[in-house]
């Protein structure tokens, strides 16, 4: 649709209306805003969206969304590479992140099991995470690259306390307990249904650390 | 401006987010059958209503039509069965989604489907206390057939209305039901003595057929638990085939307990 708007100010707009939340009028509002603003704003605003497209990419080792190979969690020296948090999406490792509880390394799996949509664990970056745990203390291209070694002994499973959420945490316990490893899933503070990424800090903090062995 | 608000008994099939805030609940509903609501509310903030729209739960729910709106709103769902073992055990919650999404399927929005109802709810309640199995996945499938009015005819043939002879008969999705020897069209799937009489017993009996299960023998006596199973695997197969006819598709779900290793 927007490659027949040729107006400039219209296809900003049409363009903006495509997100989460934004109407046709307050997308209409922000055009004429950037286009009001500096001629800085613009160009920079433009730049950091092709940034999104050109550099942002999946951690080779985690999967979380990174600029750098590997991300900054993978790197950082201080986390605690014997607890690996797995959560679904992006979003929720930020929500853990600000609760500032938990100084492990994650493993983003970028969605989660659906026994009604048939996702299944194929589709998830299970594969990955698998690779990560058999290559456990080895060097590895990661590694090389400048991430911190790492040797797990607990995963934590962080999955969202919905039907998918616990499917996916029931699949994983499974696949990962033959390896030995201390396996739990975060504590039922949280509410049924709900999504990590919307739980409040200190809800989200108490689930953490009152996390149970599976 | 509020219409009407309904107290209605319902399990939740499935629900899935409307924006950032809100979602759209799937329901069948006693004597209302499958509805859609809106529920205002659900995502952002789940104090307004808890755990209430989580798949398989059956609830209490009151809903409102609003003038010129096309879906029902939800205003309350308080759980009355929570069916809380299902998230004890992937095969369990695979079939629960598979029945759920069966459920979806045989259904139109706002025709009533009691028959369908009540076998899902039993079907529910069962598989949350104990081992998810095949059998009980026939007994839910013939159940859903039965009270859609596509239960396939086992007991003669559905082309020429002779007696099937035993170990000869095939399960023909276009003829509606079992097959004679003569009428089994190139390509339709065998059915074998064992997965037939399964079948049978499952028909007549319906889930009490699975749950307590007897020998094909005509005795009364139980039925031997393992050759049970394996019989009702079998059956999926050509009972499976018959479902896709009938549905026009296969069901997303049904991969999906392929993928977690459920029995089938
Ligand atoms: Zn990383
Ligand atoms: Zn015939």
């Amino acid at each position: 649709m927007s490659e027949r708007v040729h107006d400039p100010i219209a296809r900003l707009a049409v363009l903006l209306s495509r997100l989460p939340g934004v109407g046709e009028k307050t997308a209409q509002r922000l055009a004429f805003h950037i286009l009001e603003s500096p001629k800085e704003y613009a160009r920079e605003l433009s730049q950091a969206l092709l940034a999104l497209e050109h550099d942002v990419r999946l951690c080779s080792r985690c999967c979380n969304l990174t600029a750098q190979e590997p991300c900054a969690l993978c790197r950082d020296p201080l986390r605690d590479g014997r607890l690996l948090c797995v959560v679904e999406t992006v979003p929720d490792l930020l929500a853990i992140e600000r609760t500032r509880e938990f100084r492990g390394r994650y493993h983003v799996l970028h969605g989660a099991l659906s026994p009604l949509d048939g996702v299944g664990p194929d589709r998830l970056k299970i594969k990955e995470l698998l690779a990560r745990l058999s290559h456990d203390g080895a060097r590895t291209e990661s590694d090389a690259a400048g991430a911190s070694s790492e040797k797990i002994e607990e995963i934590i499973l962080a999955t969202d306390p919905t039907v998918e959420g616990e499917a996916t945490a029931l699949y994983l316990s499974r696949l990962l307990k033959p390896l030995g490893l201390r396996i739990t899933r975060i504590a039922q503070g949280l509410p049924m249904g709900g999504d990590l990424e919307y739980a409040d800090q200190v809800t989200l903090a108490r689930a953490m650390s009152g996390r149970r062995e599976l | 401006m509020d219409l009407r608000a309904q107290r209605l008994t319902a399990l939740v099939l499935r629900a899935l987010p409307y924006g950032d805030s809100d979602q759209v609940v799937q329901f069948l509903a006693r004597g209302r059958g499958r509805i859609a609501v809106f529920a205002r509310g659900a995502r952002s903030s789940k104090r307004r209503f808890g755990s209430a729209l989580e798949p398989f739960q059956l609830c209490e729910i009151l809903v409102s039509a609003r003038a010129g709106a096309q879906l029902l709103s939800l205003r309350e769902s308080h759980v009355v069965e929570a069916h809380a073992g299902l998230r004890d055990d992937l095969h369990r919650l695979a079939h629960a989604g598979y029945a759920s999404e069966l459920a979806h399927d045989l259904t139109r929005e706002h025709e009533p489907a009691d028959g369908l109802f009540e076998a899902l709810a039993g079907f529910l309640l069962s598989l949350a206390v104990s081992p998810a199995t095949s059998a009980r996945l026939r007994a839910l499938e013939l159940a859903f057939l039965s009270a859609s009015g596509l239960a396939p005819q086992l007991d003669a043939c559905a082309r020429c209305g002779d007696e099937v002879a035993p170990g000869r008969a095939a399960l023909d999705p276009a003829a509606g039901g079992l097959v004679c020897s003569s009428c089994t069209p190139p390509g339709a799937l065998a059915l074998g003595r064992g997965p037939r009489a399964l079948l049978e017993q499952l028909q007549q009996r319906g889930l009490e057929g699975a749950e307590t299960p007897l020998s094909a023998d005509g005795s009364g006596r139980p039925a031997d638990a393992r050759a049970f199973e394996e019989a009702a695997a079998q059956a999926g197969i050509v009972l499976g085939a018959f479902l896709v006819h009938q549905l026009g598709r296969t069901p997303r779900s049904s991969a999906f307990l392929e993928q977690v290793g459920a029995p089938r």
